[in-house]
């Protein structure tokens, strides 16, 4: 009968055809992973992606970092800052949170590079090695960060999620003994040359300079130095450049930095007030005080704004806080100022006395002040450590990490923060994880 | 009169006939009035008894028995068979009906006349094909324009006109008419040779026979197997909203409206029947004219093109309400199996209004409206904000200096404004006009309709709402009915202006905070979000068009059997500008203006070719249904964001920037399915139904993307057997019930897969490429099983009409977005099934009654009622999943998990909490109860119609028992606080559950936001809407030449009561601005 045909050939025509009907290609805006690591320069593409998210990461953790110790001040009436500034942070502070998770960004991300850049075909040996290389640093730097801020973190190796999700807190310890892995084979991997122009990508000596970092907080004094005088030695950095010049773009002694695309940073961006405005985070008057007289970081890397009768102090590391005019500003991560100091500290500890000595005076010279008065092992260490104070302020969180090396946070601060307690030198772990994975365990007193 | 025919007879006879046969619908018109309307059944009786006697003999002894006379020719006889009949007192009809069986002749009865004439075709010589003419009236003797005539099995119909006449051609004497008209019960009428006739159709009490639009069909109230609650064009032309979605809030059971945003645009979520997915879409899937309309706001392709005071954008406000015809909501498997794998949470089914025949008609409808944020929250006022302070300084022992409270020391201290009223206090004045025509003929015609609405804001500064559209409809048919063509098509573009960013955090502000500071320049001294005037240089403007069309044709092939195919297409795009300017942020935080630009299209094409066979045998109806469907929908979206512009004054230009960032977006989905399904039903008594649907969707990865789905249903009308027949007490009994198997395939395309693509960063030129999901190529359906018993009872000859339901839906195979830590990496989710049971089970009551009905008074009560229950049945290692601190197995899905606030220390006035695991400290989520759920505990609506002598009141009343999170409470520090904050702890002994004033809270504070103290009971009536209209009478509008004349005033939203707590709104909570309340005037008139 006639309606039967059209009912098979309706079904028949379906049956051949569903399969087709519902295919669809890969969608015109993405990429499959072999065509993301197709060549050299979609990989690069791929790297770039991850340095580009510096900017943020330092913008959202140093500033609240610094007003979360004795560096800086708030005037901000946000809760997410003042609970900084009162040294209180609850689990649900949102800039905890991205803090958290801009690192882990950053760790997922150079995961996935390490995984896919040696099966990619058209890339080239030497960018494979720089990029394996750039990845490992950027994912020891981001475990270096996590450890000194929240303790024991998931040590996470890979991008599989059903491991991922579910990982519990690793030791410290092992996650530093990634870290120098890491460090140690990027430090092969990379060259002596910058892959791009400028100082905005890991070469051999961003990850040295790292790895003395870390040699110098785990107490191995022979490594930090030997890491550091490497650095120093390497002659690229070499002598250290004049206090304006310090954060200017591809200024001598950075040895790297993050490029920015408007030439001015973040920090730059909220430190500095505009003409008849009250600045945001004011320098705390006790980190004011420790400069010695004379010190020239004071006039050039602070300055101050008048409103009425009060005078407020501000960082002024950065001095742009829109296009830039002028010479450009990148962001720094790590300078050869910070070598010096990490050598002149290895070497004390190692009672090199006359080496540590030199080194802390290259530093105070450059400032301006004269050499150092101290002579023996504890007064020099005393000294170095005042110098990383006002050398390195509102860097990175510098003063957070020193205070608890050195095991001095909790004497330094409860005078200070009503709200400081026991467990506040480790910040906690962010609410929103531990609500996702149920094996992440939260940090004592919170 | 002379017995043989004479010429001057045949002359008019032969003319007469002629006419019929070939002239148009007018004249026939005509002739049909000038002729006595009423046919008198012919009931005379007749005995007779002849052999193979002539025509003309048997004419000559009928004649002599009844009044009755024939007209004929000799010309006619000479072909007629000889008549043997044997009859005793048999009426005239069947004797007839005999002597003319067999006959190349037939007749029809014109007053007192039987008029032979020769049988059109020989072929079909026992069913005689013949003109048919009548008049539709009331039982109260009204002309029923309008009413719908069809023939019964096929696809001839008409419509009557003003006079409520029809006529029908080329009609088989024995088939039936089935005669409808709105507010009227369907009558069937039976042929039986009768070529003229009136039918007398009762006034309904109640819609039990209203057709009811389901899934590739219709059918009524009465002997739908499913579950469909309608809602009619008529209550949503009452209420004068935006959005034609919120309209349907509380008018019908298991149906969950919740407003987001009340703002132009907002969007409005629907739940049907529950949450049945832990995280896959719970939308409904909504099918406007046939075609399938994604709900996804276009603004949320990119986060940033929603961040802006109305958020998200429904996609379905560019609906005119005033278009719509129905709207009809499918929630059990009966109704909804047969959309397979989309139907898991419910179809919503909209029908635009349709064309008529009948005379050209032009129909105007104006109105203004002026409306309001529905709902205030109750803040401090600037005395006891003071008060509240100076107290916070005092319990802290903190001296307050310049710095930290500015709003004691600087501030003037008698300036007191209320930021809620202040940023939402206007009134928005709202104008809306339609004007339509439509016209034709039974064979084509149209219905064109445009619509203009301008919707000012309650907004402070002047942003403005427009709307524009046009429905057009054409419906044609061929002379022989039998092939049918229709198009139907709405395009509506739009322009919403607001503002580019929440002002929720200006709300809190302290009352004294000056706006300006003393130079004239914006204030930012305590202002954390954004400055109450600042802000609204920050705008929001979006366009969006968006079209909707639908083409059928309709192809009888055989009686009974005819084939369908429709073409549709939808396209809405929507462009965005958001402009933030510098001067509109704190100089200290932003350095330069910035833009966003967004352009987002969605594109549908469905074909869907369907046979559909129905036949009666006996007394069982049996239908068929089988078609298939392809659809494919793709969405473009462009990003850009602008920053360093030259001059600010072209923020609104992508050009202008010094520097753009620009993403995009692309995803192709496709569809294809094989559908049937099947009906039989026993002398309408019994009753069964089932379909089957295959469905492939490409959302899935090979191997994975086809599915299949059905159900069964039953129904039993128990008030047709004989014991209940004549029952006085109840007129109505159905008892039914629907199993089924439905899926859901709501989650993002191409989760399949693992992609890179551009970020939008930039590292020293090169534009970045992020890796962009988690893929997961081993996901498959989630499935729905649908299960229902209902019940509906009609009494007092179906003046009360009543529904019971219970069901269980049990979603299993959870299709979800996993929610993973940032640790994970920075999507924060990825796509997988999860072994994991979620049952939403409940009761829902409706009922309907007309308590008074006649022509001038009448009065009807409605209502409805849902008692919803969700539970997670099942989750197999819940514990060590990422969801072991958000669900609890045999609880609700929306249970929040808090810590338990156990009160206010009376002696230090302190919050405290229970410390469940009992090791010293307060912690999360170790310390967590189970605070409670925000999804409803029963929700529904209660409405009134009233109408004498032309003036109609409608009343409805919405209601929902609900709790919802709100802000936390602590005060003292420098925000202002909702007026609860008047309870809080002063001196040692005080009782309350407000904590102490503090301006430095510490932990114990800070957990007050984590705990259920800030979980509110957010249960509100709502009066959704109030109509007082009145009609002139026919006798009036007449006299001006109208057909009707009616002036109305109709309120939205106008009252709502709920219990005061931390809460803006209780419907939207914190998260978006209320909804209106609006008052509206218009006329409606109609030429």
């Amino acid at each position: 009968m006639k309606k039967y045909v059209l009912i098979y050939i309706l079904l028949g025509f379906c049956i051949i055809s569903c399969k087709k009907m519902v295919e669809i290609g890969p969608p015109k805006t993405q990429l499959t992973p072999e065509k993301a690591f197709a060549d050299d320069r979609a990989a690069v593409a791929v790297i770039s992606n991850v340095y580009a998210q510096f900017n943020s990461i330092g913008g959202n953790l140093t500033p609240p970092i610094s007003s979360y110790i004795d560096e800086l001040a708030t005037t901000s009436s946000n809760p997410i800052d003042l609970e900084y500034y009162n040294g209180w942070i609850s689990v649900n502070n949102n800039n905890n949170l991205n803090s958290w998770r801009y690192f882990y960004s950053v760790i997922y991300q150079s995961n996935s590079i390490i995984d896919n850049i040696e099966e990619a075909a058209n890339v080239t040996a030497a960018v494979k090695q720089q990029l394996k290389g750039e990845a490992l640093f950027l994912r020891a730097l981001s475990f270096f960060y996590l450890v000194n801020i929240y303790g024991d973190v998931p040590l996470l190796l890979t991008t599989d999620v059903r491991l991922t999700s579910l990982a519990s807190r690793a030791a410290l310890t092992d996650v530093y003994t990634q870290i120098i892995e890491d460090l140690s084979q990027a430090r092969n991997y990379l060259v002596d040359q910058y892959p791009s122009a400028g100082k905005v990508r890991a070469n051999k000596w961003a990850a040295a300079a790292l790895l003395a970092r870390i040699y110098l907080y785990q107490k191995n004094w022979a490594a930090a130095e030997s890491e550091a005088n490497a650095v120093i030695s390497s002659g690229i950095y070499t002598p250290l450049d004049n206090l304006a010049s310090v954060f200017k773009y591809n200024n001598k002694e950075s040895i790297l930095q993050f490029w920015m695309k408007d030439g001015y940073t973040t920090e730059g961006l909220l430190y500095i007030p505009v003409t008849g405005s009250t600045p945001t985070y004011t320098v705390a008057p006790i980190l004011l005080n420790s400069f010695e007289p004379g010190d020239q970081r004071k006039q050039i890397w602070t300055d101050s704004i008048v409103q009425g009768p009060n005078v407020y102090y501000y960082p002024y590391k950065y001095k742009n806080r829109s296009v830039a005019a002028s010479t450009a500003e990148y962001l720094v991560l790590l300078r050869l100022s910070e070598q010096y100091l990490i050598r002149a500290e290895a070497r004390a500890q190692q009672d090199n006395v006359p080496g540590s000595k030199a080194d802390l005076n290259t530093i105070r010279n450059r400032a301006g002040l004269s050499n150092t008065n101290a002579n023996d092992k504890p007064t020099l260490l005393a000294a170095i450590s005042q110098e990383r104070r006002v050398e390195l302020f509102c860097e990175w969180g510098h003063r957070f990490f020193d205070l608890k090396r050195n095991g001095q946070i909790s004497q330094v601060m409860s005078p200070l923060k009503q709200a400081w307690h026991n467990a506040s030198a480790l910040l906690p772990i962010p609410q929103y994880e531990r609500l996702n994975n149920p094996n992440l365990s939260q940090n004592l007193g919170y | 009169m002379p017995l043989r025919s004479n010429r001057k007879n045949a002359g008019l006879v032969a003319k007469i006939s002629k006419s019929l046969k070939t002239m148009k619908c007018l004249t026939v018109i005509l002739f049909a009035f000038c002729l006595n309307v009423s046919a008198k059944p012919l009931t005379e009786e007749i005995t007779l008894s002849l052999t193979n006697a002539s025509l003309e003999t048997v004419f000559k002894e009928i004649q002599g028995q009844s009044s009755y006379r024939f007209v004929y020719t000799k010309e006619q006889l000479e072909t007629s068979a000889t008549v043997t009949i044997n009859v005793k007192k048999e009426t005239l009809e069947t004797v007839l009906e005999i002597c003319f069986r067999n006959q190349p002749l037939t007749y029809t009865i014109e007053d007192k006349h039987i008029i032979v004439q020769v049988r059109e075709k020989s072929g079909n010589s026992r069913r005689p094909f013949q003109t048919v003419t009548g008049r539709i009236i009331s039982d109260q003797g009204q002309a029923l324009k309008g009413a719908s005539i069809t023939v019964k099995e096929t696809a001839l119909g008409t419509i009557a006109n003003d006079q409520g006449e029809f006529i029908l051609e080329d009609v088989s004497a024995t088939s039936t008419l089935i005669v409808s008209n709105i507010g009227y019960e369907t009558q069937e009428v039976p042929l039986r040779n009768q070529t003229k006739l009136t039918v007398r159709l009762k006034i309904l009490i109640n819609s039990l026979d209203e057709t009811v639009v389901v899934a590739y069909g219709k059918t009524t109230k009465r002997l739908n197997t499913g579950s469909v609650s309608k809602i009619s064009g008529e209550e949503i032309r009452k209420q004068p909203v935006t959005n034609p979605i919120s309209a349907i809030q509380g008018r019908a059971a298991g149906v969950f409206v919740n407003t987001q945003n009340g703002l132009p645009g907002g969007n409005i979520i629907v739940q049907i029947r529950g949450k049945g997915s832990i995280n896959a879409g719970t939308d409904p899937l909504y099918i406007i004219d046939g075609v399938p309309f994604n709900p996804t706001p276009l603004n949320s392709y990119f986060i940033a093109l929603a961040e802006g005071i109305g958020g998200t954008t429904s996609p379905l406000n560019s609906l005119n309400p005033a278009d719509i015809e129905s709207i009809e909501i499918l929630k059990d498997a009966d109704a909804t199996a047969i959309y397979g794998s989309r139907a898991a949470n419910g179809v919503i089914l909209i029908t635009t209004r349709k064309a008529s025949e009948g005379m050209t008609k032009l129909d105007f409808n104006f109105y203004t409206g002026f409306s309001k944020l529905a709902d205030f929250p109750e803040m401090l006022n600037i005395k006891q904000y003071l008060e509240l302070r100076h107290e916070g300084f005092q319990n802290d022992g903190v001296t307050p200096t310049i710095s930290n409270a500015p709003d004691l020391l600087k501030w003037d201290t008698t300036r007191s404004v209320d930021w809620v009223k202040y940023m939402l206090g206007e009134t928005a004045v709202a104008w809306n006009g339609q004007l339509g025509i439509s016209g034709g003929n039974q064979y084509t015609n149209f219905l064109i309709s445009g619509n203009y609405r301008k919707e000012g804001s309650i907004i402070r500064g002047d942003q403005a709402y427009k709307r524009g559209g046009a429905h057009v409809l054409i419906h044609h048919s061929s002379t022989d009915r039998k092939f049918s063509f229709d198009l139907s098509s709405n395009y509506s573009s739009d322009r919403n202006e607001l503002l580019s960013s929440s002002v929720f955090g200006i709300f809190t502000l302290p009352p004294n905070t000056p706006v300006y500071d003393d130079a004239g320049n914006y204030n930012w001294v305590g202002i954390t979000s954004a400055n109450p005037e600042a802000v609204l240089k920050r705008k929001s403007i979006s366009r969006t068009n968006n079209l909707v069309s639908n083409a059928s044709i309709h192809y009888s092939i055989l009686p009974g059997l005819s084939f369908k195919t429709s073409f549709g297409y939808t396209r809405i795009e929507m462009d965005q500008v958001m402009t933030y300017p510098k001067i509109s942020f704190n100089p200290n935080t932003g350095s330069s203006g910035y833009a966003y630009y967004g352009d987002n299209k969605s594109s549908t094409i469905i074909i869907e070719p369907q046979l559909e066979y129905s036949k009666s045998v006996k007394k069982s109806n049996i239908g068929f249904l089988a078609g298939m469907s392809w659809q494919q929908s793709v969405q473009e979206g462009n990003f850009i964001s602008g920053t360093n512009y030259s001059n600010e004054d072209l923020l609104e230009f992508a050009g202008a920037a010094g520097s753009i960032t620009a993403t995009n977006m692309y995803a192709q989905y496709k569809y294809a399915s094989l559908f049937g399904r099947a009906h039989y039903d026993y002398k309408k008594k019994y009753i069964l139904n089932a379909s089957i649907r295959r469905d492939g969707s490409s959302r899935f990865g090979p191997g994975y993307q086809f599915g299949n789905f059905g159900s069964i249903a039953a129904a039993w009308i128990f008030t047709e057997e004989s014991f209940l027949k004549g029952a006085s007490f109840i007129s109505f009994g159905k008892l039914r019930g629907s199993y089924g198997l439905t899926g859901n395939d709501q989650i993002s395309d191409y989760q399949y897969l693992s992609t890179y693509g551009v970020s939008g960063s930039n590292y020293q030129g090169v534009a970045g490429l992020a890796p962009l999901r988690i893929a997961n190529a081993d996901f498959r359906w989630e499935s729905n099983k649908k299960m229902e018993i209902a019940t509906e009872l009609g009494f007092f000859k179906n003046r009360l009409l009543f529904t019971i339901a219970w069901y269980r839906n049990r979603s299993g195979n959870q299709l979800i977005e996993y929610p993973l830590p940032y640790a994970s990496g920075p999507f924060g989710r990825y796509v997988a099934n999860l072994p994991a049971l979620v049952e939403n089970r409940g009761l829902e009551f409706e009922f309907n009654s007309a308590i008074v009905k006649t022509k001038s008074l009448s009065w009807s009560l409605t209502g409805n009622l849902t008692m919803p229950k969700n539970k997670l049945l099942n989750y197999p290692g819940l514990e060590a999943s990422v969801f072991a601190n958000t669900y609890v197995i045999g609880e609700d899905l929306s249970i929040k998990k808090m810590i338990n606030f156990t009160g206010i220390n009376p002696q230090t006035g302190k919050p405290e909490y229970e410390d469940v695991n009992h090791d010293g400290f307060i912690s999360t989520p170790e310390d967590y109860i189970i605070a409670g759920r925000t999804s409803p505990y029963y929700y529904g609506g209660l409405g009134s119609s009233f109408n004498f002598y032309g003036i109609q009141l409608d009343l409805f009343f919405q209601f929902s028992k609900q709790y919802a999170s709100g802000t936390t409470t602590i005060v003292g520090t420098r925000s202002n606080k909702f007026n609860i904050a008047l309870e809080r702890w002063r001196k040692p002994g005080d009782i309350t559950s407000i904590a102490k004033a503090t301006v430095a809270p510490s932990g114990e504070y800070f957990n007050l936001a984590l705990s259920d103290a800030a979980f509110y009971n957010a249960s509100y009536v709502r009066l959704k809407n109030i109509s007082i209209s009145y009609s002139l009478s026919p006798g009036i509008t007449k006299k001006l030449k109208l057909s009707e004349f009616r002036f109305y005033c109709e309120g939205q939203n106008l009252i709502t009561w709920r219990k005061q707590a931390n809460l803006y709104d209780p419907e939207t909570a914190n998260t978006g601005i209320g909804p209106y309340k609006t008052i509206a005037i218009g006329i409606h008139l109609t030429l």
